[in-house]
């Protein structure tokens, strides 16, 4: 048996093993618990303008898509409602129809992580790292911190795992990319449109997750800007790959300003930043908002009493202007939009289990979920530890040259910059249930605390490229020879 | 921050693999005795893991030998190794140092565990509660005393002995501050864990790792260039 062919096996022996531990320590695929929003995306099914409502309703599109796909004769039956706020966390049950939902978040989970163990263990070269990256890679997301989301009937369970599929499909697009050049090969445009329709889904989950796209497109214009890489890059397929990704970006912000998702999200913010504020309150008040006694009343009410909803004028004009006053209102306060970031920063990293049921101890051993909870820190420190593992890697991968590594070092400086604008907009776009609302960008800068080492180690270790031809040699191959 | 234990434990199993993978083709008995060294201290990692979860007397032995007893000795002589390379003495020291280790993991797995369960606390550290958790009599404890002042003394002396051979500059330095991170939770015990404490653990056996790297001639095997190979 070939040296390959051991890895391999050895690939698949590991991912058993994982795939094991998924399904042993934790509870039947089929049990969930509901949140106060899981109603939403059930009441939008039976209507005939589904279709019609889909991006522009108060829903995220993709997982009112995926309830309306999987939807059971019988339709979906809410009877395991969470509510982590008054401290009802009840635990799994068996909830008519939305056993379906849960196997299928579940599903995706795993095949995302085995994917991105795959991607990681594909792209190092060293054989112990290659088994020590995949194993890191498949233990965070069989984790209970991740597990545990699958059986929430919330959005963010697909959105980590589409964010997942995203980064392995990225990975091995940097790779190929660095390697083809000028020419992509078929493959590549395959991966791409792979890539495209999983942005969409992801984008389409939470609408903060948009944002990373802004700095994806912020990384293709330095690069296109400078001369060296731009004389490597396909430039024409870029360009048009760009196009769609602006198109994805004004579609999806188009939804969002559609749709009243925002509504919600903005009162929470007017309560809890503008209203105690008589300075930020003139400024709204400039911009057009009805500041009566009944508005000022809302000062130091609960956001969940939605009890701004009953006053007409105040909804209507926030409809209206709202969103563009708010906007107006962050670029013309950066002070305290930053100040707002950082101090909330420390409370967005402080939890990293889902509060909506509690473990069972019996099934997710207590040993188990200790270890997890070290692979998800509930400390701001992995930032600056992510981001200097992130310096290194660049360094090394720039004085090794090579050029694959160099294009997933550029793929981790891209993608934290993203995460990092996705949490910053998170904690602006919504003064309630942080944490949950930042997940989507802590988790992959938990990830990328692991799953750097290897890479790092990997590169400082490998052997060193001489010439920009064998960049050509992914994965560890050398190119082909050519036939005299 | 018990999560920077975790990332220098994952450090300390990598570096410690690619020591091993060096040392087989080389067949360097320093690059061998490094990997042995990296492999004591994420035993030692692997061992505060688990203690900080629950007292299991397993871990609490393992820790003992590898981490207090055996690690900063094996570092200290992978050094000599490689800075007096086929020395006599020295062959005979590591003979001793194997012998010493084996007799030290008799010892410990003789150690009885106290009856620690009314009072271990998984929060605070090891270091300042494996004094009381495991009985050691008296040789027990002095060999442990024994070997980490020869790995000290063998880290630091090689290092001011670089150093005047001007053989390294920063190195040296690296390599001298490893140690006296990697000695220092054993005289001085922290008993509360803090950010600082973490942040040593991660930071001692990376500081040895970029000391040692160069003495040890660990460098990246490189391909082979048209214009090297036209010179060969």
């Amino acid at each position: 048996m070939k040296k390959n062919q051991v890895q391999v096996v050895g690939f698949v022996f590991l991912a058993i093993l994982m795939l094991w531990m998924r399904f042993s320590f934790y509870e039947p695929l089929d049990r969930s618990v509901s949140g106060h929003d899981t109603e939403r995306y059930t009441v939008l099914l039976g209507t005939p303008n589904f279709w019609s409502e889909l991006f522009t309703s108060n829903r995220q599109t993709t997982t009112t898509l995926v309830y309306r796909l999987l939807a059971p004769p019988g339709g979906y039956e809410i009877t395991n409602l969470s509510s982590p706020g008054d401290f009802v966390q009840p635990p799994l049950a068996i909830q008519p129809g939305l056993d379906r939902i849960s196997a299928f978040q579940s599903w995706l989970a795993i095949v995302a992580w085995v994917c991105l163990g795959l991607v990681v263990f594909r792209n190092l070269q060293n054989p112990a790292f290659k088994f020590l990256g995949a194993f890191l890679v498949l233990f965070f997301g069989f984790s209970p911190q991740i597990a545990q989301w699958d059986y929430v009937m919330l959005t963010e369970p697909v959105s980590m795992s589409l964010f997942v599929l995203l980064l392995a499909l990225s990975v091995e697009l940097v790779v190929l990319a660095a390697r083809d050049q000028k020419s992509p090969s078929a493959l590549t445009y395959v991966l791409l449109v792979a890539w495209f329709l999983i942005a969409i889904a992801w984008v389409f989950t939470r609408d903060t997750n948009v944002y990373l796209l802004l700095v994806i497109l912020a990384a293709f214009a330095i690069l296109v800007l400078i001369r060296s890489s731009r004389e490597r890059l396909p430039l024409r397929q870029l360009l048009f790959f760009s196009a769609l990704l602006l198109l994805l970006l004004f579609g999806a912000n188009y939804s969002l300003q559609r749709s009243a998702r925002w509504v919600n999200p903005f009162f929470n913010n007017f309560i809890t930043h503008i209203l105690p504020n008589p300075e930020y309150l003139a400024f709204f008040e400039a911009k057009g908002l009805p500041v009566t006694d009944e508005v000022r009343a809302l000062e130091g009410t609960s956001l969940s009493s939605l009890a701004y909803f009953e006053i007409d004028y105040l909804v209507d004009w926030v409809e209206e202007h709202g969103s563009s006053a708010y906007m107006q209102f962050i670029i013309t306060h950066p002070g305290w939009a930053i100040q707002t970031v950082l101090a909330n920063s420390e409370a967005a990293f402080g939890e990293s289990t889902q509060p909506f049921f509690e473990r069972n101890p019996d099934v997710t051993l207590d040993s188990f979920f200790y270890f997890g909870r070290l692979m998800h820190p509930v400390h701001i420190s992995i930032l600056f530890i992510t981001a200097a593992q992130i310096v290194l890697f660049v360094n090394l991968a720039i004085k090794n040259k090579d050029q694959s590594k160099k294009a997933i070092a550029g793929l981790f400086v891209v993608f934290l910059l993203g995460e990092i604008f996705m949490f910053a907009i998170s904690i602006l776009g919504d003064a309630s249930s942080i944490v949950r609302h930042t997940m989507g960008a802590v988790m992959p800068m938990r990830l990328s605390l692991w799953l750097l080492p290897p890479f790092i180690l990997d590169t400082a270790f490998s052997p060193q490229k001489d010439d920009r031809k064998d960049a050509k040699a992914p994965h560890g191959r050398m190119p082909k020879k050519k036939r005299s | 921050m018990a999560y920077l234990l975790l990332l220098a434990l994952v450090y300390s199993f990598a570096i410690a693999l690619l020591f091993f993978q060096f040392a087989i083709p080389k067949k360097s008995t320093a690059l061998a005795t490094f990997g042995v060294g990296f492999a004591l201290l994420a035993i030692g990692y692997a061992a505060q893991i688990v203690l900080g979860f629950e007292l299991n007397e397993g871990a609490a032995r393992f820790f003992y030998l590898a981490r207090w007893m055996l690690a900063i000795a094996w570092f200290g002589h992978g050094l000599l190794l490689s800075v007096v390379p086929d020395h006599k003495l020295i062959t005979w020291a590591g003979r001793g140092l194997v012998l010493a280790s084996f007799f030290g993991l008799g010892l410990v797995a003789l150690t009885q565990i106290t009856n620690a369960e009314d009072w271990f606390q998984p929060a605070s550290t090891i270091y300042s509660q494996i004094g009381d958790l495991l009985a050691t009599n008296r040789p027990t404890r002095w060999l442990a005393i024994l070997l980490n002042l020869y790995g000290f003394v063998a880290l630091v002396g090689m290092a001011i002995y670089m150093l005047l051979q001007r053989q390294t500059g920063s190195r040296a330095f690296l390599i001298i501050l490893g140690a006296i991170l990697m000695a220092n939770p054993l005289v001085w015990s922290p008993s509360v864990e803090s950010p600082a404490f973490y942040a040593l653990e991660l930071i001692a056996p990376i500081l040895l790792f970029l000391g040692t790297l160069k003495f040890l001639q660990v460098d990246r095997p490189r391909q082979k260039t048209k214009r090297r190979r036209a010179a060969a």
